[in-house]
């Protein structure tokens, strides 16, 4: 009995673990969204670590880079963003790859390229650190 | 005066030159055109790229496949799609955490900075070449030719587990009668993200400012993969990323190192390789 519920517990607090997580990386990618699609770049510092901005041109040049981008209206924004990723295999780092819904917007539908995020804990906050091609 | 030269010249006939001695039946031209300085040309190194060697974090619980470097025919190129800065431990390290590979897939990493960036152009040594590759596609498979399919024959590659024994594994490698595009080709990668800036890919450049390869970055691919060939004289090809994918399954690797493919090659011409 005393090992059914040692049992039960494991894998209640695994999952309630995994589902929390689950919640952190949506979160991180809805403000990602708002950053690189709404260009809401007074988030950029709870979105991407601060070795990324260091190692892509600084925090001025990523954000005129993210001015760049086409414009999407409020009306058109895509519905929330599909977001599937895994946890390393040893190491407390995250791989994730965002899908456009359906029915997103035809200016996020064109975009094909689809390098996959590494995503990793800073000050204990989910981070995007860089991204990787699939090499698949 | 034309008596003097025509001397000179049969002079410069009779002389023996290193490693064109008694096998030489009729080689008076050779001679004469490797006495003569080419200043067009770079001297003949036998090293025409130093290559680091990096000691590498392997996940040893996992299977990869051998196989003979002869089967090679072809040089992929990929980018890393990263930042210019990251190095070959973190892509190795990423390779294993992300899809619990046996170790980096490429198996030669080259670092060059952006256009403007601080540093030089650096070659690592990645996966061994007698290490079956990860980086054209686990989907990607191509038509053997009659050389590769003797060497196939031979039983000469083979997977398993570091310690075990390795053995034929059909499955791991072959669909039809084709076999695995990484096991007849070798994967270099360039660091840094040749893809332009986007939703999906917030490591690219700014259209704006278009991200091409720096002349240092081809003439060190153009070195590398001049020496693969000195070394592996079947390697004729060089090929990119994306020409492995179907439109489904497609890729923007290698971005913008594609369109410099051309430039490559006729790089690799100064050096004295052809390729097709």
């Amino acid at each position: 009995m005393r090992v059914s519920i040692i049992f039960l517990s494991f894998i209640l607090s695994t999952f309630s673990a995994h589902a929390m997580s689950d919640q952190s990386m949506n979160e991180l990618f809805r403000k990602y969204d708002q950053v690189m699609v709404q260009k809401k770049v007074e988030l950029i510092d709870q979105v991407f670590s601060q070795k990324f901005l260091k190692e892509n041109g600084g925090k001025d040049s990523f954000i005129a880079k993210v001015k760049e981008l086409p414009s999407v209206t409020q009306k058109s924004l895509p519905p929330a963003t599909k977001v599937s990723w895994k946890k390393g295999v040893k190491k407390e780092i995250f791989f994730a790859r965002i899908q456009d819904a359906p029915n997103a917007h035809k200016t996020l539908k064109k975009d094909i390229h689809h390098p996959e995020f590494i995503v990793v804990l800073e000050n204990g906050k989910l981070r995007v650190d860089g991204t990787i091609s699939d090499g698949e | 005066m034309r008596l003097l030269k025509l001397a000179i010249l049969l002079c410069l006939n009779a002389l023996p030159l290193p490693g064109h001695g008694q096998d030489c039946v009729d080689c008076s031209t050779e001679k004469l055109q490797l006495s003569i300085p080419r200043p067009d040309l770079p001297p003949w190194p036998l090293e025409l790229i130093p290559i680091k060697n990096v000691v590498y974090d392997r996940n040893l619980e996992v299977s990869y496949c051998k196989r003979p470097v002869e089967m090679v025919d072809s040089i992929v190129l990929h980018h890393s799609a990263s930042s210019d800065l990251s190095t070959s431990e973190e892509l190795n390290d990423h390779h294993i955490e992300k899809n619990n590979w046996h170790m980096l897939g490429y198996s030669y990493v080259i670092h060059s900075p952006y256009q403007g960036g601080p540093g030089s152009t650096t070659v690592s040594a990645g996966r061994p070449l007698e290490m079956v590759g990860a980086h054209a596609g686990s989907t990607a498979f191509v038509k053997m030719n009659p050389g590769q399919s003797k060497l196939w024959e031979s039983g000469r590659l083979v997977c398993g587990i570091e310690g075990s024994q390795f053995k034929v594994t059909p499955s791991e490698l072959m669909n039809n009668q084709n076999i695995k595009a990484n096991a007849t080709t070798i994967g270099v990668v360039v660091v840094g993200n040749y893809s332009p800036f986007s939703r999906t890919n917030s490591t690219g450049y700014s259209p704006k400012y278009p991200r091409r390869p720096t002349g240092q970055t081809i003439d060190a691919i153009a070195r590398l993969s001049c020496q693969l060939q000195k070394k592996y004289p079947l390697i004729q090809n060089i090929k990119w990323h994306n020409f492995y994918k179907d439109a489904k399954n497609g890729t923007a690797c290698p971005g913008n190192i594609k369109n410099f493919i051309g430039d490559i090659k006729l790089k690799a011409k100064d050096f004295g390789c052809v390729f097709k």
